[in-house]
């Protein structure tokens, strides 16, 4: 009898912090239903100003889907064919979205028509300040800057740097970084063929 | 009689955060969001505003639940409520103001586990009346954004030498009179020689400025408190 009373009271216990959980879920969906479509468009800004930064000699930035994706991938990759003030391709710039130290880190990789890499940008992430989050800064992402190219391949490994201690403390990060760039590459690889 | 009682403690309630019981001078609560966040006034008065809103919401819902939550549970339900104030501060800061959500970064999330808000919710909303949680809510948000404000002020003044508004719409830094408007240095004309006198310090900006101007201004407030005290005693 005793047993049956301390279960009915557990279940009532849980019931209640359902209750509370349910409550909150239901208000979170509100509040995201509102703010969704402004999160979108400021997240569209941030990427045109980011196109604009990584490839200033681009004119027209138009966003295309890799094909080889199923429709679920194709929100994580994709990219933006840039075209000069006269109609001509100029490079791409891929978008990928990796999983880095403290979760999802979105980057945006500027190439040449030959895919090697001219520039690079480390968007929303949620690395460690002042270790994985240095990666923001162009400084540090300067070491991925001219390779993918026969005379310099793309440092996929940290001894391959020149100057390794430079990301130290930061492995995870940089390895990262590193898996988004060589899938952009095989996607635009794919994708250009 | 009891309407001046009631406003008296209700004003004690809220002034209470705001000097005698400050979160951070006082109670030396919520230090890690402030170290974090202050080397801006306008990230401290970001972070200021959304942990108060997550304050005043946590506080007013766990009051008028204290019957409803079962005790055994009350930490789990008080996290449930408070993260969910968070992420909707986290959801708006991304919509509405989107400079201050990337500035503040992992500190916004941070505000679930920041102890002054746990720590009002359980020693004080859980306890007392809505009105009451309300008035203790305003006060210790508002002391803990003054505190920030104050930290972060000293932090940027002497860190750079301006002052950065431009996530708010300024049009550009703001530099104190004395400050060169171009240069953002402060600079002297001694009979006709230019003299540079200060251009900002990197180190009040990093983190171990942080320590070191919180524990100067710690200083500083426990050397008044004494003074006060020493007089109320002769």
């Amino acid at each position: 009898m005793d047993d049956d009373k301390k279960k009915s009271k557990l279940l009532f216990i849980a019931l209640k912090l359902t209750v509370i959980c349910f409550a909150a879920v239901i208000l979170l969906i509100v509040v995201n239903i509102i703010t969704a479509p402004f999160i979108i468009r400021n997240n569209e800004k941030v990427e045109k100003e980011a196109n604009k930064e990584l490839m200033p000699e681009g004119n027209n930035f138009i966003r295309k889907n890799f094909s080889s994706l199923e429709e679920k991938q194709q929100k994580k990759y994709y990219y933006f064919e840039v075209q000069d003030s006269s109609g001509n391709i100029i490079g791409y710039i891929a978008s990928a979205i990796t999983n880095g130290y403290g979760g999802n880190m979105k980057l945006m990789i500027a190439f040449d028509k030959n895919l090697v890499i001219k520039n690079l940008k480390l968007l929303e992430n949620s690395e460690t300040p002042g270790i994985g989050k240095e990666f923001e800064k162009p400084k540090r992402m300067a070491i991925f800057i001219d390779t993918n190219s026969e005379s310099k391949p793309l440092p996929v490994k940290k001894y391959m740097l020149e100057n390794p201690d430079s990301v130290s403390g930061a492995t995870i990060s940089f390895n990262a970084i590193v898996k988004g760039i060589q899938r952009a590459i095989e996607l635009l690889n794919n994708q250009l063929k | 009689m009891s309407d001046i009682k009631k406003s008296n403690r209700y004003f004690n309630e809220f002034s209470k955060g705001i000097l005698k019981e400050n979160p951070v001078f006082m109670l030396l609560l919520g230090l890690c969001p402030t170290l974090a966040v202050t080397s801006m006034v306008a990230n401290g008065i970001g972070m200021g505003i959304a942990a108060t809103f997550v304050l005043i919401c946590s506080n007013i819902l766990i009051s008028l639940l204290k019957d409803f939550i079962p005790d055994k549970v009350r930490i789990p339900a008080y996290i449930v409520i408070i993260a969910s104030f968070v992420t909707i501060v986290e959801m708006l800061m991304k919509a509405f103001v989107p400079f201050l959500a990337k500035s503040l970064g992992i500190f916004v999330p941070l505000i679930v586990v920041n102890c002054i808000i746990l720590g009002r919710a359980e020693a004080f909303a859980s306890k007392n009346s809505l009105t009451d949680s309300i008035m203790d809510a305003l006060g210790m948000g508002l002391g803990f954004t003054i505190a920030l404000i104050i930290i972060s002020f000293v932090r940027e003044m002497l860190g750079n030498c301006w002052f950065d508004f431009t996530g708010y719409g300024a049009k550009d830094v703001l530099t104190l009179p004395i400050v060169n408007k171009e240069t953002k240095e402060i600079v002297f004309y001694i009979l006709g020689q230019r003299l540079e006198f200060y251009s900002g310090s990197f180190v009040l900006i990093s983190a171990s400025g942080a320590f070191f101007i919180i524990g100067l201004l710690l200083a500083s407030i426990n050397a008044i408190k004494d003074k006060i005290n020493s007089k109320e005693i002769k």
